[in-house]
């Protein structure tokens, strides 16, 4: 199986006053081409930090990242600030297609089909973010994300702001999209249940190193790392 | 007789035109050493029904009709000196966000004493020595070093049973929790509800736990309430609601929550069976 | 039961601001009497039919004078405020939206520019460049950037770290497209009070600079300019001074009710 990126012996830091605090150790993973790959940690782990340096928002102080496809888009937890609040959601569905310089009704069309991809109505695309739900919202980011023609997707706690039937129906959006398009994602939650529920291969993270990273089913039945078993042990059900 | 008895309340929104019905005619009691959870999504009216307990309400929101006796006593003819009498010394609360809800600029120490201070006659040894013991329970490290610390100096967690020690440190008959563990690590987590629940055993102090998280709920409520829209869709034992529950509604909370038994994923699924 | 209160500062400002408008309007294609013709036989004369706000010391019309001198005060006060305005919101954002070195090194300008009371340090530009209408708007417009530039760059700064912008670059817009066309529209409204705010100072400052002599020059009118001619005679005829003086005040009152009205509805 290929892989869609690989990160290879990264570290970065963070300046805090005068001392250098080190957020990421030694980190190595890699993305397969079509699959969910679950990062979880608790807060301050480190994992947000690794999207961040994933994307180029953070320098690395040493290791590499190799992107295989195009630069991955990043769906991130608050659909309030992840949508840009001046503009109407076909705006916003619009603005990467304009970029590849997509002529107007060209554009519309294509947003309209991820539209309903996403399960938005012609109605809905043409509201501001305020005017739809937090649900709703997290839709748009997620036709944003793919409407370029990204197949590989960071999601950012995508689900953790919606309450649960709502994050439900965003978990079984993804994985069907993930499905119909082959999509490679790479899911980062705290919620071990719903890492459980999406992904094929999980990453445990504590204090910026990689704990343990196995086979779904693998590490929630035979986890090895102490960290890992406390978690398991700490998430209600 | 009922510790808590909430008869037919209904509450409203007056900021739009018309109110908007935010509880309605949500009846339940409490006895005493009781843990009643209200489980409900954003809108529920899980936290105004809380506040209102406390007659805590914002200004735009009031309670249009129904009763709320405490004690077999009608808060709504309480005056706010005697609702104050009640508030810390027989009911208590903990949020949240423990950051917002400690003052940032008092140490910890003089925190958990304030209740103390207003609703006792203790001198401030007695005090003293009481928050110290208290701190001790809650499982604080080093009490006698952390009295003096400020909130920025703990944890997440640790300001959580400041808060919790601060609740408690009255012996009041009744804590209400809105959503204490909602902000915490799932570590951290599991410690605050192992602590809630030891106090509830050891000082019988009844429990009304709000929260959005079924797990939670499950994990330590003897009764629960599902709410939905300001309506109370189901009530019951804890076993009961969650083994067999009989709205749809229920049914529909309880299948979105993320378990650990069945996979979305079909190709996972598969390579299961 | 409470009811969502009226926005009375946003009506009240609008209205006040529009008044003057058209005030102003009227002015530049039409005054009653030429502003500056005297009339030696109308030396000090009452308001009356023939001249409602009475007439001054030469005997000029004050209605029409305080239509021209409106539209005078008004040009400068908006000139200044486009100009340093518009340098300033530029600083701004570009300061507040790349930060780095530049940022220190203007921000640093802008300290010092901002440690001189403002009507101070124009003085100075005037003293330099010397008085008239042009020059107060150059030294006016100067001491009006580091304001914008500040609110601005503080905006640009919050908005920087959304999320929706991490996004937009990650679709590859181009940073002065993110600018300008992502993160402007959310900067607007406060940029639309600074610019009240400033607008209503410039207002005063201008009328200041008039009366101490060295802003529009005569025989132009201004409204500092009438208020300060018309204060040696003010126990003769203070309609002279009393007509420009309530039009400063409305002027400057309307929109800052006007900016207030805003905030509070951006607030909303």
């Amino acid at each position: 199986m290929k892989n869609v990126l690989e990160v290879k012996n990264v570290s970065a830091s963070y300046k805090d006053g005068k001392q250098r605090q080190e957020v990421l150790k030694d980190i190595s993973l890699e993305v397969r081409e079509n699959e969910i790959l679950g990062l979880v940690g608790e807060s301050g782990c480190g994992k947000s930090t690794l999207s961040k340096v994933i994307l180029g928002f953070v320098k690395p102080d040493c290791g590499e990242i190799i992107h295989h496809t195009k630069m991955p888009q990043m769906i991130f937890q608050d659909p309030f600030s992840s949508l840009n609040p001046k503009k109407k959601v076909s705006w916003i569905l619009e603005e990467p297609l304009r970029m590849q310089k997509m002529p107007r009704e060209q554009r519309r069309e294509k947003v309209l089909e991820m539209a309903e991809k996403v399960g938005l109505s012609r109605e809905q695309i043409d509201r501001y973010p305020r005017e739809l739900s937090g649900g709703q919202r997290q839709r748009v980011s997620i036709a944003a994300s793919l409407i370029q023609g990204s197949r590989f997707i960071i999601a950012d706690e995508p689900v953790s702001a919606l309450d649960v039937t709502i994050q439900r129906q965003i978990m079984e959006l993804m994985v069907k999209l993930q499905e119909e398009m082959q999509l490679s994602i790479l899911f980062i939650s705290h919620d071990l249940n719903v890492i459980y529920q999406m992904c094929d291969r999980v990453l445990v993270m504590k204090n910026g190193k990689i704990e343990e990273q196995a086979e779904t089913e693998e590490l929630f039945e035979h986890p090895k790392s102490e960290y890992t078993k406390e978690l398991l042990r700490a998430a209600l059900q | 007789m009922h510790l808590l008895e909430v008869k037919n309340l209904n509450i409203e929104f007056y900021d739009t035109e018309p109110a908007t019905k935010v509880v309605k005619n949500v009846s339940f009691s409490m006895e005493e050493g009781e843990v009643l959870g209200i489980v409900g999504e954003s809108g529920s009216g899980k936290t105004q029904t809380a506040l209102s307990i406390l007659r805590l309400l914002k200004d735009h929101a009031g309670i249009s009709s129904g009763e709320i006796c405490f004690k077999e006593k009608n808060i709504a003819d309480c005056t706010e000196e005697e609702m104050n009498q009640i508030r810390g010394r027989e009911i208590s609360m903990i949020f949240q966000e423990p950051m917002t809800s400690l003052n940032p600029v008092l140490t910890v120490g003089s925190q958990i004493e304030e209740a103390l201070k207003l609703h006792t006659k203790d001198d401030r040894k007695t005090r003293k020595e009481k928050v110290i013991a208290m701190m001790r329970e809650v499982e604080l490290p080093n009490p006698e070093e952390l009295y003096g610390k400020y909130p920025h100096q703990l944890s997440g967690g640790m300001r959580q049973r400041v808060m919790i020690a601060a609740a408690l440190v009255t012996e009041p008959k009744l804590l209400i929790a809105d959503e204490p563990t909602t902000a915490l690590d799932v570590t951290i987590q599991a410690q605050i509800l192992k602590l809630l629940k030891k106090m509830n055993e050891k000082h019988r102090t009844a429990i009304l736990f709000i929260s959005h998280d079924l797990g939670v709920i499950r994990y330590l409520c003897d009764r629960v309430i599902v709410m939905n829209e300001g309506e109370t869709v189901e009530t019951g034992a804890i076993t009961d609601v969650f083994e067999h529950p009989q709205e749809d509604y229920t049914k529909k909370l309880l299948e979105a929550i993320p378990n650990r038994r069945t996979s979305l994923r079909r190709r996972r699924d598969g390579k299961k069976e | 039961m409470k009811k969502r209160q009226k926005n009375y500062s946003l009506i009240l400002g609008a209205s006040i601001a529009i008044f003057m408008l058209l005030l102003l309007l009227i002015g530049t294609f039409y005054t009653p009497y030429d502003p500056d013709a005297m009339d030696a036989g109308a030396k000090f004369a009452a308001p009356s039919l023939a001249h409602i706000f009475g007439c001054d010391h030469f005997g000029r019309d004050v209605f029409s004078r305080v239509l021209k001198g409106t539209g005078n005060t008004f040009f400068v006060a908006s000139l200044t405020i486009l100009l340093g305005g518009g340098i300033g919101i530029l600083t701004g954002a570009f300061t507040g939206y790349f930060g780095g070195w530049i940022d220190e090194i203007l921000m640093r300008i802008n300290d010092v520019v901002v440690s001189f009371p403002n009507i101070l340090l124009a003085l100075v530009f005037i003293s330099i460049l010397g008085p008239g209408k042009n020059n107060v708007i150059f030294a006016l417009a100067i001491v009006f950037i580091p304001s914008f530039a500040r609110i601005t760059r503080s905006e640009f700064l919050r908005q920087r770290e959304m999320d929706y912008v991490k996004s937009a670059r990650l679709m590859g817009v181009p940073h002065l497209r993110i600018m300008f066309v992502h993160i402007f529209p959310n900067v607007l409204p406060s940029i639309f009070s600074m610019a009240a705010i400033g607008f209503n100072n410039a207002v005063l400052a201008e009328a200041g600079m008039s009366y101490l002599g060295i802003g529009v020059q005569p025989p132009d009118a201004s409204l500092g300019r009438m208020l300060s001619e018309a204060q040696t005679y003010l126990m003769k005829a203070p309609w002279a001074a009393v007509f420009p003086g309530i039009a400063v005040i409305l002027l400057a009152l309307g929109f800052s009710l006007l900016s207030d009205g805003l905030l509070k509805k951006g607030g909303k």
